[in-house]
């Protein structure tokens, strides 16, 4: 049983002033997890630009002014790995459960062409449908089930401070930089199958590149100020 | 003989990633509080880092944007609709 203590306490008697509350650690973040998302589906990406660019403006002119709660290192860190999960989730999603839609065989397959001729050569012939090489699904159901979404829930959660967002971008960025291993050995064994068969070919390695943010997140994670991720 | 030589290769190979993870492993847990004197040289070299590292994430973020912004346009130029 627990007995409620009646005795008036310092604090009742003190004026009750409310603070405004925030959803956000900083208010221009409702624009960065719009500008975010839309980029991230790929399919509405130029629509995304535009709230993203305004979000990043307007939080960096709160650092400038000194009215950030958050450093700005965070900021790019954590939108630089949600975006980067984002584009990843989405569109492997894509291939996963809407690989018979006009809309995913358009823009999979396409992608295919361009870059990857997994992605198109026996599109949508094997058991799973969706891509057919069998290494590339394992990957793909990998990224889509387990390591994207906590890659993007985890930068997320990174970007409003919380204890576990920090915690998480570590776990997810040990697995994120598995996965690129994996991948890119996988593509190059692959090479006749797949990078040969496409456009650009030896253009995949120049955007792969970009997808190396493990290498570049992980120092600043073990290295930044935990005490700051606090809520 | 021949196998000799791969196999005391691949113990070599094996000790070596070991330590690798053993010199990243004993150094990615910060200390709880670092020595008096280290704290101005660590926090001068941490802080130096940081700003490498938001300078090359935000290039990173630059070219993904542009790639979330160009890809599915650049697909319906050139391929159109499948």
């Amino acid at each position: 049983m627990v007995v409620k203590d009646s005795l008036p306490k310092a604090s009742d008697s003190a004026p009750h002033v409310t603070q405004p509350k925030s959803r956000w650690v900083e208010p221009a973040d409702g624009w960065l997890a719009a500008g975010v998302f839309l980029c991230g589906t790929m399919l509405l990406g130029p629509f995304g630009a535009i709230p993203l660019i305004i979000g990043l403006v307007k939080l960096r002119r709160s650092v400038k002014a000194g009215t950030n709660v958050r450093p700005w290192a965070a900021t790019v860190i954590g939108t630089f790995c949600m975006i980067d999960g984002m584009i990843n989730f989405l569109p492997w999603s894509l291939d996963t459960f809407a690989h018979n839609t006009v809309l995913g065989e358009t823009f999979i397959t396409g992608y295919g062409r361009f870059f990857d001729g997994a992605f198109y050569v026996g599109y949508n012939t094997e058991a799973l449908g969706g891509v057919a090489n069998h290494a590339e699904k394992m990957w793909q159901l990998l990224a889509v089930f387990i390591l994207m979404p906590m890659r993007v829930v985890s930068a997320w959660a990174f970007l409003q401070m919380k204890t576990w967002g920090l915690h998480f971008m570590k776990i997810s960025g040990w697995l994120y930089l598995f996965l690129w291993v994996g991948y890119t050995v996988a593509m190059s064994q692959d090479f006749e199958a797949r990078m040969a068969n496409s456009e650009f070919g030896m253009g995949w390695w120049l955007f792969n590149l970009f997808y190396l943010s493990p290498m570049f997140v992980l120092p600043y994670l073990y290295t930044v100020d935990k005490r700051q991720w606090n809520r | 003989m021949h196998d000799v030589v791969l196999l005391v290769g691949m113990a070599i190979a094996d000790v070596a990633i070991l330590a690798v993870w053993w010199f990243l492993g004993s150094r990615l847990v910060p200390a709880e509080q670092a020595p008096a004197s280290a704290n101005g040289e660590t926090e001068k070299g941490v802080r130096t880092l940081h700003k490498v590292l938001t300078y090359v994430c935000f290039f990173l973020l630059a070219g993904l944007i542009i790639e979330c912004v160009a890809m599915f346009p650049a697909i319906l130029v050139r391929f159109g609709w499948s």
